[in-house]
């Protein structure tokens, strides 16, 4: 009985160590724009299909710097971070570059959990709206998360010029902290046996 | 007579008269008792009917002296109408002609093949055929003037009007091809007026050799005018007298005797000659009570004081008495046939002033009748006479055979006025059932029909009243059987056998349709019981004859077969074939559907309203308009096949489409277009097509066959169906089984059926399968065809079979045959169906269903749209006897070109990100087979409902109004994925919307 609680009490350590379908990781996004000297501005999307289930992308602790130009189906600011939506036909946030550096924030989704996709991208532009480094062509930008329901978030970015990076939450190291000690354990009570 | 002094206005006397005037007015012609007889100017002439009657011109001499005269040396000339020049013929030296005798000049001749003129000369003026002049002559020198005056001239005969240059105040009338110009009596009338003494008749060419014909010297006696009944009816016992007289308008008509015929009893009393010249002799013809039965054909002679005699008969019959089966005998006609008969019996009907009489108690023999039809259209003769009354009849026994009829029926004519022996009797109806052989051992006779029958045909229910009954349906032989076989030909003794005309006792047009029911309607299958009446026989519409029920009690109608909604077929696509009845726009008085005057209907290269074939106006054509697309609109059809509509274009079929489409209140239909340069024939009607783009669309233009063979061209049209399947509907109206006139070997009516041009029917099927339908297959690219229409012949009939035996399946059998007669037409009381759907046989699997929508053969000619063609209007408006053949439609489950495969993949959708330099909106598609097979190629991801003012622009085509991407993928195995990115144009930054749809196959 006692083994098998432990197992019960494993799976479920090890279930809710997975990134829950509503609330994703959060990601650290940096962009070097003194790579890109014609860079002019920051555009950050959040587009979906309108059959996708509501979704919201969290923006926090920007460094760089921007300022911002304009808000679609966005609120907030670069002090308190931002939150955009899923939910019309063109989600962003614009913001001017007021010198070239590196620019970087951390960014968290809150996601249905099942049907359609939703992207999140951040694109350099220059003056005339230009894409700028974009990692697979002129159409892309240079920083791009799918968000999928059901599947793994899909990271892209252009080399030497951006990356993203998962940054696990502290909660998510407790709990697989704790999964870790169970399964020594329980080799142990095995071994013991 | 020869009483020159008897009148003061004696014939004899003008003739005289007229003799001194012409003698001191014309030109002295020589005395002489020789005579231009007759004239005759065209011989030779003309061809077919009005050929001429001898070969030969002539000019006809006559001795009507009483000596022999030598007209050696002397000539006979002719001149023209109107000129003076003058040919002449020479008579031989030495030629004698004696008193009476005639001489016969014949003239030149024509090309036609009639015989030779005979002649006792030949002579070779060509006379003109209708005027000219002739003249005879003492001698042979040429006469000169357009009226010649010189001493030797001893006749002149002007003939035909306008013509200058004869005796007298005018020429004689015109002759022509058969007819000369002759003399008066022979040749004997000579008062020098042309005008007066010739007549124009018929060519009688008379020579030396011709009987010789005397004339007297004085005037033509006068006959004497017999008046004498045909007949005398007379009863044996009772006698009776007839009355006889006689005038002569030149002499006292002073006696009458018996000459032949007589018998003891028989002959004349009370003569009473007249009084006076042209006075009336009377006599009475007595025929006593003593005189047996029998016919006496009575001659009476008449004389008057000038010797004259004129006779005349009388048909005495003395009748006997006889019962009524004694009158019928066993046989096919009555043994008494031609004799006058008295007989008794009860009236169990009378019609109009006619009867039916039978004997209550017969003679216990089934072969002969025990009633008898007592024909008289005189009302004396039966004044008071009512059914139930006991009757003394007396009159002639007749076989009477109606107009084209094979068979007689026996009744009484002529008859005597009928005595009423007794009232209120009454016969008990002889029960009797169809089929029967011999229905003649009950005619004249009351019967009851045992078996509730049925409507085999009401076709001449409205101008006639009526209804062609039978047990059960008829089916026509070779609707069921091969044309020609043993099965075929029993059918159709069957059908003979099994066949009674109900009528409504009157002969004539009825003023009120008779047997009508709910909605104005009886219908064929509709049956009928308590059919009590008298068994008569007589002429029916359509021709020849049958035995008719004249009820003597109400029939009672039952609904057996109600009007049916349109046919409901398995889903499919649904294809229909609709006879029109002569949809034109066009009408016959010159107007057309918007109005305009002056208009007409063509056929081959000639134009005029007499061609147009449907309406006579727009009373009629709004009639006309609104039941077809009432039909139409009803059938509710996918695609439409047309026969019967104005060969005008696409003018009448767009028309006939914008006022369904008004009808339905959108534009679901539209024309199959004629291609420019194609025709339809030379028909004033032709086939059409039209059809519903929301269900199929056109694939390549329409084709039309119009080979020589097809007065009406077929026309075919590919579709392709939503699932992307291609068929081809190949339209076709075959010649029809009537108007025979013109037809040759294989043509012509066998009475097996078939009808007329059967023949020309194979030319057309055949033509179809080994030129146009291999065109149009190869025109597809696709094996499919349906080949529909009115192809006029049933399916055991050569064309049908000849496309079997190339493999098209005939749906009708297949679907309709299972549940009763196929049938879309009723033709002489049977039914067929003219209206097919032959599959090719890659087609015939997928068709799932195939229906005839009796809304149009069953129901009565006289409720269609036309005006004034029976003395009722039972029209009403909606969709049955839209036409008189009935529509037919077939579904079709046509294999999809494609399959909508989603349901065998996971489907996942990425977000966008927009480009704002170019506005597009850029995502991604993953597809994952989730079944356990593969899906085979090609594939496509299908955008169904994309929202609007979005556009996909990376798509590979369009289905409908879907975009698609066709995936560069051959196949996606089980489990596997592949990703396809979209892209959109969205300038309107709208939320972008779409159902994504994986489909295998090519659109």
């Amino acid at each position: 009985m006692k083994a098998l609680f432990i197992r019960a009490l494993l799976a479920l350590s090890l279930i809710g160590a997975v990134p829950a379908a509503l609330a994703g990781p959060t990601y650290q996004v940096t962009i070097n724009a003194a790579n890109q000297p014609a860079a002019r501005m920051l555009d950050l999307q959040f587009l979906a299909l309108g059959s996708a289930e509501p979704a919201f992308a969290y923006l926090s602790n920007f460094s760089g710097n921007l300022d911002v130009l304009s808000l679609d189906n966005a609120s907030g600011s670069l002090a308190d971070g931002f939150t955009i939506g899923n939910d019309t036909g063109f989600n962003s946030i614009l913001f001017d570059l007021l010198s070239l550096g590196t620019i970087r924030f951390d960014v968290r989704f809150d996601t249905g959990a099942a049907g359609d996709g939703t992207t999140f991208s951040a694109a350099l532009l220059d003056e005339a709206f230009g894409n700028l480094g974009a990692f697979d062509g002129d159409l892309l930008p240079v920083v791009q998360i799918e968000l999928m329901p059901g599947i793994d978030d899909a990271l892209r970015a252009t080399a030497g010029l951006a990356q993203v990076n998962a940054v696990p939450e502290p909660s998510d190291w407790a709990l697989v902290m704790t999964g870790l000690f169970l399964i020594g354990a329980m080799r142990r009570m095995q071994s013991r046996r | 007579m020869n009483k020159y002094a008897a009148s003061p206005l004696s014939p004899g006397r003008l003739t005289i008269l007229a003799g001194l005037l012409a003698g001191l007015a014309a030109p002295a012609f020589a005395e002489s008792d020789i005579v231009i007889s007759q004239v005759y100017g065209a011989g030779g002439n003309g061809s077919g009917a009005t050929v001429a009657t001898f070969k030969h011109d002539f000019i006809e001499l006559f001795n009507r002296g009483s000596a022999t005269v030598n007209i050696g040396d002397w000539s006979v000339q002719y001149a023209s109408s109107g000129g003076n020049s003058w040919q002449v013929t020479r008579i031989p030296a030495g030629t004698q002609l004696e008193p009476g005798q005639y001489f016969l000049i014949r003239q030149a001749s024509g090309a036609a093949a009639v015989p030779d003129t005979p002649s006792d000369l030949n002579g070779s003026i060509p006379m003109a055929g209708a005027a000219g002049k002739v003249a005879l002559s003492r001698t042979t020198a040429v006469l000169s003037g357009t009226k010649p005056t010189s001493t030797a001239l001893v006749d002149l005969v002007g003939y035909g009007s306008g013509t200058v240059g004869y005796e007298g105040d005018t020429s004689t009338a015109s002759i022509g091809n058969t007819t000369s110009a002759s003399r008066k009596n022979g040749g004997c009338v000579d008062t020098d007026q042309n005008g007066a003494d010739f007549v124009v008749g018929a060519v009688n060419p008379r020579t030396s050799t011709s009987p010789r014909n005397m004339c007297s010297s004085g005037p033509v006696a006068e006959p004497i005018v017999a008046s004498c009944p045909a007949g005398l009816a007379v009863q044996q016992g009772s006698g009776a007298t007839a009355l006889l007289s006689a005038s002569d308008k030149d002499s006292i008509v002073n006696n009458a005797v018996i000459v032949s015929g007589g018998a003891p009893g028989i002959g004349l009393v009370g003569l009473a000659p007249a009084a006076s010249i042209g006075g009336a002799a009377s006599v009475n013809l007595q025929v006593e009570a003593s005189v047996a039965a029998g016919s006496y054909p009575v001659k009476v002679s008449f004389t008057n004081n000038d010797s004259q005699e004129k006779s005349c008969t009388v048909a005495v019959s003395v009748a006997g008495q006889l019962s009524i089966p004694q009158i019928q005998g066993s046989g096919a006609a009555s043994p008494y046939a031609g004799t006058v008969q008295a007989t008794e019996g009860i009236v169990t009907a009378r019609l109009g002033n006619s009867l039916f009489v039978q004997d209550p108690v017969g003679d216990g023999d089934p072969t002969t009748s025990d009633g008898i039809y007592v024909f008289n259209n005189n009302a004396a003769l039966v004044e008071g006479i009512v059914p139930g009354d006991r009757v003394r009849v007396s009159g002639k026994v007749v076989e009477y055979r109606p107009s084209g009829a094979d068979r007689t029926y026996t009744e009484l004519t002529e008859i005597a006025p009928v005595a009423k022996l007794a009232g209120g009797q009454s016969v008990a109806p002889t029960n009797i059932e169809l089929p029967n052989k011999d229905l003649a051992r009950y005619e004249g006779m009351l019967v009851r029909f045992v078996t509730d029958l049925t409507v085999n045909q009401n076709k001449y229910l409205g101008d006639r009243g009526e209804l062609t009954l039978a047990y059960g349906r008829r089916e026509a032989p070779t609707n069921r059987h091969l044309a020609g076989s043993a099965e075929a030909n029993a059918l159709a003794a069957e059908n003979a056998a099994n066949e009674i005309v109900l009528d409504d006792g009157i002969f004539s047009a009825p003023p009120v349709i008779p047997y009508l029911g709910e909605d104005n309607t009886v219908r064929a299958g509709d049956t009928v019981s308590n059919l009590v009446g008298v068994l008569d026989y007589g002429s029916i519409g359509g021709g020849g004859a049958a035995f008719k029920l004249q009820p003597t009690q109400a029939p009672e109608f039952s609904r057996t077969n109600p009007r049916q909604p349109a046919p409901s077929l398995p889903a499919g696509v649904k294809v229909a074939s609709a006879n029109v009845l002569n949809f034109f726009t066009t009408f016959t008085d010159g107007k057309d559907a918007w109005g305009r005057s002056g208009q007409g209907c063509t056929i081959g290269s000639r134009t005029s309203a007499g061609e147009c074939r449907g309406a006579d106006n727009m009373l009629e054509f709004v009639r006309q308009r609104n039941q077809i697309v009432a039909s139409l609109k009803a059938l509710d059809a996918d695609v439409v096949g047309l026969m019967e509509i104005q060969n005008n274009g696409d003018v009448a079929t767009a028309y006939l489409v914008e006022q369904l489409n008004a009808a339905i209140g959108q534009p679901v239909y539209a024309v199959v277009p004629t291609p420019s340069g194609a025709s339809p024939g030379t028909d004033a009607i032709r086939v059409a097509m039209i059809y519903k783009p929301a269900v199929v669309s056109l694939a390549g233009s329409a084709m039309l066959d119009s080979h020589r063979d097809n007065n009406r061209a077929p026309m075919a049209q590919t579709f392709k169906a939503a699932n992307g399947a291609r068929f081809s509907v190949v339209v076709n109206h075959f010649k029809s089984k009537a108007s025979c006139g013109g037809a040759g070997p294989g043509d012509t009516e066998l009475g097996n059926g078939q009808g007329c041009w059967d023949e020309t029917r194979v030319k057309q099927a055949t033509r179809l399968t080994d030129v146009f339908l291999p065109q149009v297959k190869a025109a597809a690219g696709d094996e499919d065809v349906l080949v529909i229409g009115d192809l006029n012949a049933y399916q055991g009939e050569r064309p049908i079979q000849h496309l079997v035996a190339r493999g098209f399946v005939n749906q009708i059998e297949r679907f309709v045959r299972p549940h009763g007669i196929p049938y879309s037409y009723v033709f002489d009381g049977s039914s067929g169906y003219l209206d097919h759907a032959l599959a090719s046989s890659s087609l015939s699997p997928q068709v799932v269903g195939a229906a005839e929508w009796h809304n149009n053969a069953d129901e009565p000619e006289h409720i269609d749209y036309n005006l004034g063609d029976t003395a009722q209007d039972p029209y009403r408006e909606g969709a049955y006897r839209a036409s008189d053949h009935d529509p037919v439609v077939v579904s079709l489950a046509l294999t999809p070109a494609f399959s909508d495969v989603t349901a065998s993949v996971k489907i996942a959708r990425s977000g966008f990100t927009l480009n704002r330099t170019t506005g597009k909106y850029s995502g991604t598609v993953t597809i994952t087979n989730t079944g356990n097979q593969a899906l085979n190629g090609p594939l496509h991801l299908r955008l169904d409902g994309l929202t609007s003012g979005v556009t996909l622009d990376n798509r590979s085509g369009m289905q409908g109004s879907a975009p698609y991407i066709t995936l560069p993928n051959a196949s996606l195995a089980a489990g596997a994925s592949v990703t396809v990115s979209t892209v959109f144009g969205n300038p309107q930054k709208l939320v972008i919307n779409y159902t994504s749809a994986f489909v295998s196959g090519t659109f």
